[in-house]
């Protein structure tokens, strides 16, 4: 878009929910899985979505990459609708999803088809991005010859390669030991923070949450809908990018979130 | 190799129970071969009667005061020893056809194995890409899997006849037996592989801006390919065994054809040579094509990476 195109306002939003619903259909029965959902995520912002297993949380960030269609509703992508899943939403799998039959540059370049035509181009700037995440000594790995961490490092990569406008990010450390985590969490922050790129990172781990984002997105189950939004304003401390992670308003942060979430499925059992 | 004693084992195994059958008297041998008929009018030299009947011509013989016959006891003909089958498998190679007409043996073997190249690459040709679409698009699964599914239960040597109507007496009714007892299934079984496929893979190409095509040609067709090289070797096996039918409509040939041709003559050692051979072509194509897998598919391969 133009600059002094008089449709995009300084505070547009990066991504933007309006309204979104998903009913599914279980056996011909009705089942409100997402109830109205609004939620603005500004640019260069890192949001993290939590709430009870069964909220709706990953089906919400799926309806958003499109690989399920909403109910009712749209997503906006710097306020055009997205229905279909495309190179400006980069989605990364908490299973990871690597192709195991290409290399970490082969997975890295399965994305940049659109913008490069020559294979070589298609190369060079795969490897640039393999650098980004550190692993430019193992370009011609396959995926199954690394690490778990490692693995999502290359995904991550693979994701933010064709440049898109929204990070999304499926329980993207759920399945690594609490060490790599911690690895992954500080990694990740330092891509956001050196590209500027807007994440929306679901997670079912409240302290990572509160770790990682600006402002965290609690579901509430049955139907999922948005019990809260809570800013966290503890200051990065870490490089500016981690937060103490046993300091005192860290704990009540967590301690509140913990609280809600548990209201949330208390109500739902009323 | 972790299990290469066990590996030898399965081979000893079997061999040693035909050695022990063969050769340790008594163990089996329920005929006597005879070496002198004696008085028996009807016994003959190299003549096998069952035990229980030589012993009872054995003792008329003796109450009758007629001279005894004798022989040894014996396997029946159609349990040649090894060192026979041995000899078998070397004179098989060496014996000239009988007729100007008939093949050496190492011709019908060529045969045999050019009647399966051919049928089944016809069948993968057709059944693969099928099979594939099948896999990935549910409007095609639809239209074709109701027929497959019902075709495949036509036994492919029922179609012999037919065959040989439509496409005459030589080679082309043999290959068309093979591609009808492998095609339905090769479609079946390769959509099945197709559909195993995981669905994350076809998600994260969707996200990185992939379209319908890409999503085919550069993620399910690579993203099967080491399971589907699996399937075909699994159904090549299958057309080794169609072959045995295919090779005995119209013209008789290849290597059935000695088979069949030996076990009229009661050559029954040539038998189980050509059986041998059969046995060895089968597990050495197939050991082939394993070891030619993994260099096709050098990240299946786990332990040299870093986790």
């Amino acid at each position: 878009m133009a600059l002094g195109d008089p449709r995009v306002s300084p505070s547009q939003p990066k991504l933007a929910l309006r309204q979104l619903g998903k009913v599914f259909d279980v056996q011909g029965v009705k089942k409100v899985a997402l109830h109205d959902i609004d939620l603005d995520v500004q640019s260069g912002e890192f949001v993290a979505i939590v709430g009870a297993s069964g909220c709706g949380k990953s089906t919400l960030i799926r309806i958003v990459a499109g690989l399920e269609a909403a109910s009712s509703g749209e997503v906006l992508i710097e306020g055009k609708p997205v229905k279909r899943p495309g190179n400006d939403r980069g989605m990364v799998f908490q299973k990871f999803s690597l192709f195991p039959w290409l290399t970490v540059l082969g997975n890295v370049m399965f994305g940049l088809q659109d913008q490069f035509r020559e294979k070589k181009d298609r190369a060079k700037a795969a490897l640039e991005w393999v650098s980004k995440v550190g692993l430019e000594e193992y370009v011609s790995y396959y995926p199954n010859q690394l690490s778990g961490g490692m693995q999502q490092r290359v995904a991550i990569a693979r994701a933010l390669a064709p440049g898109p406008k929204v990070l999304l990010m499926d329980e993207p450390f759920a399945a690594l030991d609490a060490q790599t985590r911690k690895l992954m969490q500080q990694h990740l922050l330092e891509i956001w923070r050196d590209l500027g790129v807007t994440v929306v990172f679901i997670t079912h781990d409240l302290e990572e949450a509160v770790l990682l984002a600006d402002r965290v997105v609690l579901l509430a189950p049955n139907p999922g809908r948005v019990a809260t939004i809570l800013p966290i304003e503890i200051p990065r401390t870490i490089d500016g990018l981690q937060r103490e992670k046993y300091g005192a308003v860290f704990e009540t942060q967590v301690k509140n979130l913990t609280g809600e979430l548990v209201g949330t499925i208390a109500a739902d059992h009323e | 190799m972790k299990h290469s004693g066990l590996i030898a084992a399965s081979f000893a195994l079997p061999l040693l129970i035909w050695v022990a059958v063969s050769y340790v008297p008594g163990l089996w041998q329920p005929y006597t071969l005879i070496t002198d008929p004696g008085g028996v009018s009807f016994y003959r030299v190299d003549m096998l009667v069952a035990n229980e009947q030589f012993a009872s011509q054995l003792e008329s013989a003796r109450s009758k005061g007629l001279p005894l016959p004798s022989g040894i006891r014996s396997n029946p003909v159609y349990l040649p020893a090894p060192h026979d089958v041995t000899r078998a498998l070397y004179t098989s190679f060496t014996t000239p056809p009988a007729r100007r007409s008939e093949v050496w043996f190492h011709q019908s073997i060529g045969h045999s194995v050019s009647i399966i190249f051919w049928g089944f690459l016809y069948s993968c040709l057709l059944g693969v890409p099928i099979g594939v679409l099948c896999g990935a698009y549910g409007p095609v699964s639809r239209l074709f899997e109701p027929f497959v599914e019902f075709a495949r239960y036509f036994p492919a040597p029922a179609f012999g006849a037919l065959a040989v109507a439509i496409l005459g007496i030589h080679d082309a009714p043999k290959i068309a037996i093979i591609f009808i007892g492998t095609f339905f299934q090769m479609i079946l079984v390769v959509a099945n592989t197709t559909r195993r496929l995981d669905n994350g893979f076809i998600e994260a190409a969707q996200t990185l801006g992939a379209n319908r095509v890409r999503q085919l040609l550069q993620v399910t067709i690579p993203g099967i390919l080491p399971d589907l090289y699996k399937d075909l070797r699994i159904l090549l096996g299958w057309a080794w065994t169609y072959l045995i039918v295919a090779e005995l409509i119209g013209t008789s040939s290849g290597i059935t054809w000695f088979i069949t041709q030996q076990a009229r003559y009661k050559n029954f050692d040539m038998v189980f040579a050509a059986l041998i051979i059969l046995g060895v072509i089968g597990l050495l194509s197939d050991l082939i094509l394993e070891r030619l897998g993994r260099r096709l598919f050098p990240w299946q391969r786990q332990n040299d990476g870093v986790r």
